[in-house]
């Protein structure tokens, strides 16, 4: 009850002229920042963070929380429209989204994704705002073991899921991920891996110019050399969701959410595997799987409450244990520390509101999303009337741009080239791309987790396998291994047949 | 696709089999005492070993299939990439029937202009120039083929002008100025 | 009114449509265009912080944008080899922890010593050794008895291998001859993290990633290392680490941002006037440094220079005696402490 006067209080607060001007702008900005290949969430942040510095802290906050809202949602845009997604956290997105844009549907797809963005961030804030402290207690039981296996539960899902009548090559691009992710200093004793020398390969390769590379270029590349798409009509298409069409699938949000939450305050791990677990909970729970991969309403809508919700989750460790989890997250928290806010477990005690005046910022960043949604649409369905013999080296050139833009090296375009080309070919012989960019995310994870978790434990294996929550994780990546093979599946089917023949005439008799 | 399949599982037994050896050179700091759990070698090469079981099950796997069909089919669905065959991504569903010829040469054109704009000409040049080129010329390349008239030439290849002095003035613009990032 | 305004502005600025508010004084050097300061570490990291307080000063001073840019990688030295090899205009500043970019040259990353710089400092961070609420330990003769009963046993968490609180953690283990056992993370953030969840017994990285949870009591503050107690808010007064052991020189660790030698003339003698008028009165730094338990205490010039040395040779001496460094400090002309 406290709890709900704090954030009527925060929520008078800010809706004036000012706040609300602040509120539309920075939505805006972060849209087009996500939008923008290249340009991440954790960028927006930061650039702001500097430029607010002179404001009030509560008004600079909100500006931040806007721009970081407003970005993972706006990276669902370019997932739709063009195959690349905005943002590491929107690879899901494009793979029910952009089929969907094909077909002619591109405008309810985004309205899909705008309502699924929304009712996820709505469920984070509500999380957020009711049980923080206990959220984040969980988070600290998650160590260096649970974080190996999340690495590796990250890669298997999303390989399963990117490549469905092949998953062996969805976990071969997975593991080519984390292979890429090896080059470079390592954590611990910055023992250059792979480096032969080189300075810039000694610094590794960027996750930005690798994803720039991987979905732009190679998006490119894979366009030109398919047919041409005539122009696609857009009569029938509508740019409002359907009410019925979205409460249809209310499990599927609410279980998206939630695990996005989730996904989100555990730290390091972020929005990308809030989108990728929301995303496999929901095609296993689905009446609809074949519909996954190929256009699936449900499955688009997983992808984009996942990966909004993982922001307000974000925000819980932040808040509650001045822990980001997640790469924006962690420039909001110095933002936080810089305007003199003392996020940490005393801040119930100490600073009780702002936890809810961060609450009512997510709440005011998740409603200008759902204004920019209906507003931007039709706008941004024109993009798909232009023919890619001009919209392409547009693009191009944004590509350039964004893998430059985040450390000005010229070897990140060099890398975001060199990947275009490499994920063109992989793409023709049936590699899916998404996997990929998640190893290359959590590879560091992985590696230094593995290597920890080993000393602590005295180079045993056992708490690997014993304890609680790693049990569940290794339980549940073997049983996504086995089923994915497609012996395994022949032979369940079987097993399924014979039973329910068996048990057909014991009924009859 | 199955002997394509075959190539490719073992270049992948090949490539991590690699990444294993390099990884066991690595240095392990034994000297400084340190616990050989933690030598930097440790997972990348078990990385690369899991790499090269799952390229040797590929490659197995499409042998297999081979020796059922008999002798590798190539498939209707299959194109050509760099002169081996590959399966091709699913097409739109509406599109333009075009000679495969044509769209070998939009995708060349692509790669060319590309590499050269963004490993080449964005150095040398100012960025504003290098990216007004690039537009410019690859439009106009890549809508050749579809001029059907002198005027239709001069319209294309005006717009081809218009949207790269639109890109190359307002990349610059927003990019410096909204996003404070420096240009090549 | 004026909040309405000034948002209005701060989002006209965003957006490019307006210059920043334009109060330059008369120094010798008018810069025209942004000026860059890369730090070559995480976004929201502890240089990263420092240097965002620091930036909108030095914009209000030189009324021109400061841009903040992370390059981060192989421990900072991409980054610091960016910054010296940009054009030398007083455009392109480095940032970090000066005793780093003094000792990249024997860790192999990077050939350049302090002597290639300008350096200006603005704070000073200090290593508290803590260690988990729940652990038996409640004074740091306790903690040294602990080690001693059972040598390699008891974890310590710090940022990785030559992270400020490995070098600290080495120089206790060093001058006391005990053994422990080293989990590295992947940033002072991590390592305090993991020290509250009780994955780890001890933690010895910088005050300012300690601060909150010993405000919390999540973890106990056994010893500063300092030469005199720290005070940090909200904590109390917590006892220099020469009570136990007062053989320990400490040297200070010190944050700032750098240029290359041959940048113009007016552009040093420009931050100097900005470092003696603006960052030495400025509030936010010091309210900043104040509630993170660091040092206020900017210094340019020859004091920079002298105050950076001792500590760079310490760390790379340290480095050496751990085996850790590539060529030897001695042949680099860094005489040993």
């Amino acid at each position: 009850m406290e709890g709900l006067a704090y954030f009527g209080a925060a929520m008078i607060e800010f809706l004036d002229a000012a706040s609300l001007w602040n509120i539309l702008w920075a939505t805006l900005l972060g849209i087009i920042v996500g939008m923008l290949p290249g340009l991440t969430a954790t960028l927006g942040v930061a650039l702001l963070t500097t430029l607010t510095f002179g404001l009030p802290p509560d008004e600079a906050i909100l500006i931040l929380v806007c721009m970081y809202v407003g970005a993972i949602y706006g990276g669902s845009r370019s997932a739709i429209l063009l195959n690349i997604p905005g943002t590491p956290a929107n690879a899901a997105t494009a793979l029910d989204g952009n089929p969907l844009a094909r077909r002619g549907e591109g405008g309810r797809a985004m309205g899909i994704a705008t309502a699924g963005s929304v009712l996820g961030s709505f469920i984070g804030m509500l999380m957020l705002a009711s049980i923080a402290p206990l959220l984040a207690e969980a988070a600290l039981r998650f160590q260096s073991f649970e974080f190996f296996w999340l690495a590796v539960f990250g890669v298997v899902i999303s390989g399963r899921l990117t490549s469905l009548d092949d998953p062996l090559k969805g976990w071969i691009a997975g593991f080519l991920g984390l292979l890429v992710a090896m080059v470079g200093q390592e954590a611990i004793y910055s023992y250059p891996r792979f480096a032969y020398g080189d300075t810039n390969l000694a610094g590794g390769f960027g996750l930005l110019p690798v994803l720039v590379g991987l979905f732009g270029f190679a998006e490119i590349l894979t366009v030109m050399r398919q047919p041409l798409a005539a122009v696609i009509k857009t009569s029938t298409d509508s740019v409002i969701p359907k009410v019925r069409e979205v409460l249809r699938y209310w499990r599927t949000i609410i279980r998206s959410g939630v695990t996005g939450t989730l996904m989100g305050l555990i730290p390091g791990v972020g929005e990308d595997m809030g989108a990728w677990s929301s995303y496999a909970l929901a095609r296993g729970a689905s009446k609809e799987k074949e519909q996954f991969g190929k256009g699936s309403i449900e499955g688009l809508m997983a992808a984009e409450a996942g990966n909004n919700a993982a922001v307000p989750g974000a925000m819980i460790p932040v808040l509650t244990l001045a822990v980001p989890g997640s790469a924006p997250a962690a420039v909001l928290l110095a933002a936080m520390f810089i305007h003199g806010i003392r996020p940490g477990p005393l801040i119930m005690i100490t600073n009780p509101s702002f936890v809810y005046e961060v609450t009512a910022m997510v709440f005011l960043a998740s409603a200008s999303i759902l204004l920019y949604g209906l507003l931007l649409t039709k706008p941004l369905m024109l993009v798909l009337r232009v023919p890619p013999s001009r919209l392409m080296p547009i693009i191009m050139v944004l590509c350039t741009v964004g893998a430059f833009a985040i450390a000005s090296r010229l070897f990140d375009v060099w890398v975001m080239l060199a990947f275009g080309v490499a994920g063109f070919i992989l793409r023709q012989y049936g590699f899916p791309m998404a996997p990929l960019i998640l190893g290359v995310v959590l590879g560091p994870i992985l590696d230094s987790n593995l290597r920890r978790g080993l000393v602590l434990s005295d180079g045993s294996l056992l708490p690997f396998l014993s304890r609680p929550i790693s049990l569940a994780l290794w339980i549940s990546i073997a049983l996504t291994i086995l089923l994915g093979i497609p012996t395994v599946q022949r032979f369940l089917a079987d097993v399924v047949r014979r039973v329910k023949g068996g048990r057909a005439p014991d009924t009859n008799s | 696709m199955h002997r394509s399949d075959f190539v490719i599982g073992l270049i992948l037994l090949g490539f991590g089999m690699f990444v294993v050896s390099e990884s066991s050179g690595m240095p392990r700091y034994a000297n400084i005492g340190a616990n050989p759990v933690t030598a930097p070698g440790l997972v990348p090469g078990i990385l690369g070993g899991i790499l090269a079981f799952l390229g040797l099950v590929m490659a197995l796997r499409a042998l297999i299939a081979m020796r059922a069909d008999g002798r590798p089919a190539t498939p209707p669905d299959q194109i050509e990439v760099f002169g081996v065959e590959a399966k091709a991504d699913e097409p739109p569903p509406s599109y333009v029937p075009e000679p495969p010829a044509t769209s070998r040469k939009r995708f060349l054109t692509m790669l060319t202009m590309s590499l050269v704009f963004a490993a080449v000409a964005v150095s040398r040049l100012p960025f504003w120039l290098a990216t007004f080129l690039f537009v410019a010329i690859t439009i106009t390349l890549l809508e050749l083929p579809r001029f059907s008239s002198a005027r239709d030439a001069a319209v294309r290849i005006g717009f081809a002008l218009v949207i790269a002095g639109g890109v190359a003035w307002s990349v610059p613009y927003v990019f410096e100025n909204v996003f404070l990032v420096r240009l090549p | 009114m004026r909040r309405i305004l000034k948002s209005i502005l701060i989002s006209l600025i965003v957006l490019g449509l307006a210059a920043g508010a334009s109060v330059a004084q008369d120094y010798p050097w008018q810069p025209d265009r942004p000026i860059t300061i890369i730090v070559p570490w995480a976004a929201g990291g502890s240089t990263d912080q420092v240097i965002r307080v620091l930036a909108p000063e030095l914009e209000g001073a030189l009324g021109v944008s400061v841009v903040v840019v992370n390059q981060p990688g192989a421990s900072g030295s991409i980054g610091t080899a960016n910054a010296l090899n940009a054009p030398k205009d007083g455009y392109t500043w480095a940032a970090g922890a000066i005793r780093d970019v003094g000792t990249y040259v024997v860790l192999g990353m990077l050939d350049t010593s302090i002597d290639d710089w300008h350096v200006y400092l603005a704070v000073s961070n200090v290593s508290i050794v803590g260690v988990n609420a729940n652990t038996p330990y409640q004074t740091f003769d306790e903690l040294l008895a602990a080690f001693e009963a059972d040598p390699g046993g008891i974890t310590v968490a710090t940022a990785g291998l030559s992270s400020a609180g490995h070098v600290v953690m080495e120089d206790i283990a060093q001058a006391v001859g005990l053994a422990y056992s080293h989990v590295p993370y992947d940033g002072g953030n991590p390592a305090v993290i993991a020290t509250v969840a009780g994955e780890a017994a001890v933690v010895t990285q910088l005050a300012s990633e300690q601060a909150e949870m010993l405000r919390a009591n999540r973890l106990r503050a056994l010893a500063a290392y300092a030469d005199i107690p720290l005070v940090l808010d909200g904590v109390g007064e917590i006892p220099p680490i020469t009570d136990w052991i007062p053989e320990l020189t400490i040297p200070s660790n010190f944050f700032g941002i750098w240029a290359p030698q041959g940048i113009p003339e007016e552009v040093v003698e420009t931050m100097n006037m900005v470092w003696e008028d603006v960052v030495k009165n400025s509030e936010a730094l010091r309210a900043y440094a104040a509630d993170r338990g660091a040092l206020f205490n900017p210094m340019y010039g020859d004091a920079a220079y002298e105050e950076a040395l001792p500590s760079i040779s310490h760390q790379a001496w340290t480095l050496y005696d751990g085996d850790k460094a590539v060529i030897s400090p001695a042949e680099v002309g860094i005489p040993r402490p």
